[in-house]
Parts: C-alpha cells; sequence; structure tokens
C-alpha cells in the first residue's frame, strides 16, 4: 500500500477509502438488499475487489463512482445467488392482470387507482421522497428485488430475468404489484403538498 | 408508436426518458391522446419519473444513522490492510 500511495492521488489511495467512501457505498447497498449484514459484505468485497483491479482504473471518472460500479455488480450477485424466494401470496391473492387487456393492449386496466393527490407537485417535497424510500424498503421478497433491478440498478429485462430465473411476463406482473404497493404505501403516509 | 401494445412495450422494456427524442415525442403524444390506454400508461410514466429521481438524489436522503459502525469500519481498514500487504 506504501508505494500505491506514493504514486497515486490522495483519492485513489486504498487505505483511505473505508472513511471516504464507506458510508456512502453501505447506505446504497442497504438501500437494495436491506439487511444491514449482506450490505456491510458486500461493501466490504467492493474494497477487496477495487484493490485487486485497481490498475484497471484509468482514472477518467471519480474513484467513488468507480467503486458503486463494483459494488452493484456485488449487490447483482446477491440477488442472483439467493434462493427465488415465491411465498404463497406471490402467485395467488396478488390480484392477476386481465388477460384479455393485456393481450390486445398491453395494459392490466384502462383505470389505474388514483393517487389521491397531486404527485407532482408531492415530488417537489423532500417528505415525499423520504416516503418514497422507505416504501421502496418496505417492498418485499422477489417484488423488491425485481423492483431494484429494473428501477433503480435501470437493467434490462432479459438480464434481471437471468438473475431471478424468471420470465419476462412474471417481471411484468412484478414490477405492476411493486408499483401498486408503492402507491398504496405513499397513500397510507399521507403525503401532502403544503 | 400508434398502437397501445407498441406503448406497453416501450415503457415495459425501458424508462420513457431513455428513448430517443423522436420515440418520445411519439409515446407523449399517444398516451396524451388516447382515452383508452392513456390514464394507465402515464401512470406508469409517474412511476418511471420518481424511480429516475430517486435515485439521483439518494444521497440527499440518507439518514444519519444509516452508516457503518465504528467497529466495522475498523475491521475493514484492517482486513484491507492485510489483503493489500499480502498482495505486495
Amino acid at each position: 500500500m506504501d508505494n500505491q500511495n506514493q504514486t497515486q492521488p490522495p483519492a485513489v489511495r486504498p487505505d483511505q477509502w473505508v472513511e471516504q467512501f464507506g458510508d456512502y457505498l453501505y447506505r446504497y447497498a442497504l438501500l437494495r438488499l436491506k439487511d444491514p449484514d449482506q450490505a456491510q459484505d458486500v461493501v466490504q468485497e467492493t474494497f477487496l475487489a477495487g484493490i485487486k483491479g485497481l490498475e484497471q482504473f484509468s482514472g477518467h471518472m471519480d474513484i467513488k463512482y468507480w467503486l458503486r460500479g463494483i459494488l452493484r455488480h456485488k449487490i447483482v450477485d446477491v440477488f442472483r445467488n439467493s434462493k427465488r424466494e415465491i411465498g404463497v401470496d406471490d402467485l395467488t391473492a396478488f390480484e392477476q392482470p386481465n388477460k384479455v387487456m393485456m393481450t390486445i393492449w398491453g395494459i392490466p386496466t384502462r383505470h389505474p387507482e388514483s393517487w389521491g393527490f397531486d404527485v407532482h407537485r408531492a415530488m417537489t417535497q423532500k417528505e415525499f421522497w423520504i416516503g418514497l424510500k422507505d416504501c421502496v424498503t418496505n417492498l418485499k421478497g422477489i417484488t423488491q428485488k425485481a423492483f431494484v433491478l429494473k428501477e433503480l440498478e435501470d437493467m434490462g429485462t432479459e438480464e434481471i430475468c437471468k438473475v431471478l430465473d424468471i420470465n419476462p411476463n412474471y417481471l411484468w406482473v412484478l414490477i405492476y404489484r411493486a408499483r401498486k404497493e408503492l402507491k398504496s404505501c405513499l397513500k397510507s403516509k399521507s403525503i401532502e403538498p403544503d | 408508436m400508434f398502437f397501445c401494445k407498441q406503448v406497453a412495450n416501450a415503457l415495459a422494456k425501458t424508462n420513457y426518458e431513455d428513448l430517443s427524442a423522436w420515440r418520445k415525442m411519439l409515446l407523449k403524444t399517444h398516451v396524451n391522446l388516447c382515452a383508452w390506454c392513456g390514464p394507465f400508461h402515464k401512470d406508469v410514466m409517474q412511476h418511471q419519473d420518481m424511480a429516475r429521481h430517486l435515485c439521483q438524489h439518494e444521497e440527499d436522503l440518507f439518514t444519519s444513522n444509516e452508516t457503518l459502525d465504528d467497529a466495522s469500519k475498523e475491521s475493514m481498514k484492517i482486513l484491507l490492510k492485510n489483503y493489500d500487504n499480502d498482495q505486495a
């Protein structure tokens, strides 16, 4: 590490990483994995992988985001390695989309549930985003994993299906369910713009 | 994007903001004018807006208790130092 310290700019020094980026990476992982122990483990693995691959760091981006890129792969690995969690309610209790509507128009309903508040105004409030973050954390099981990979990690359908070992139709249902649960959760928080 | 199903497929595959300007314009026009799929797809687009903004601003939403504790940090530092020494 001493040799590295002499030749690299301060931000690239691995001995500073825990203090400089530890909390940021931990929070990033925690929002996606929900489990503090798992989040801590992937951060540690990220640092180790970072040291190992430091020669590949070209310096074209902030080292923080380079490490975050490694962390994203670690999070996906956790999802990939976790057993597919299908609870009793996963395939039965949830309202299945209307098959005729889906086949012809690609939508499950013409009348989505109302938000009950002005979404665009709410989106200007910090309380709304804190509430949304809580609601994302409240998603469970494979629904949460699908939402994280699709909406937060911006992964493609094919890749998500491989990671979670599901088919595209089921992924669509999971995202639909996640959105309904998020809307319901946000409504229950009574987030109202001033 | 003249058909509801095409809009549905586009929104299922990607965030509408990531579409090309032309495709985004076609999609928005369809969604704004279509009485059949418009309300549902507007709802989908609002969810996509929320997810995108959440990603962009998540650093501002972290609370002070969402941090690695000192003991974990110390053990990580030791592990990294040992690992680095082993590699050297």
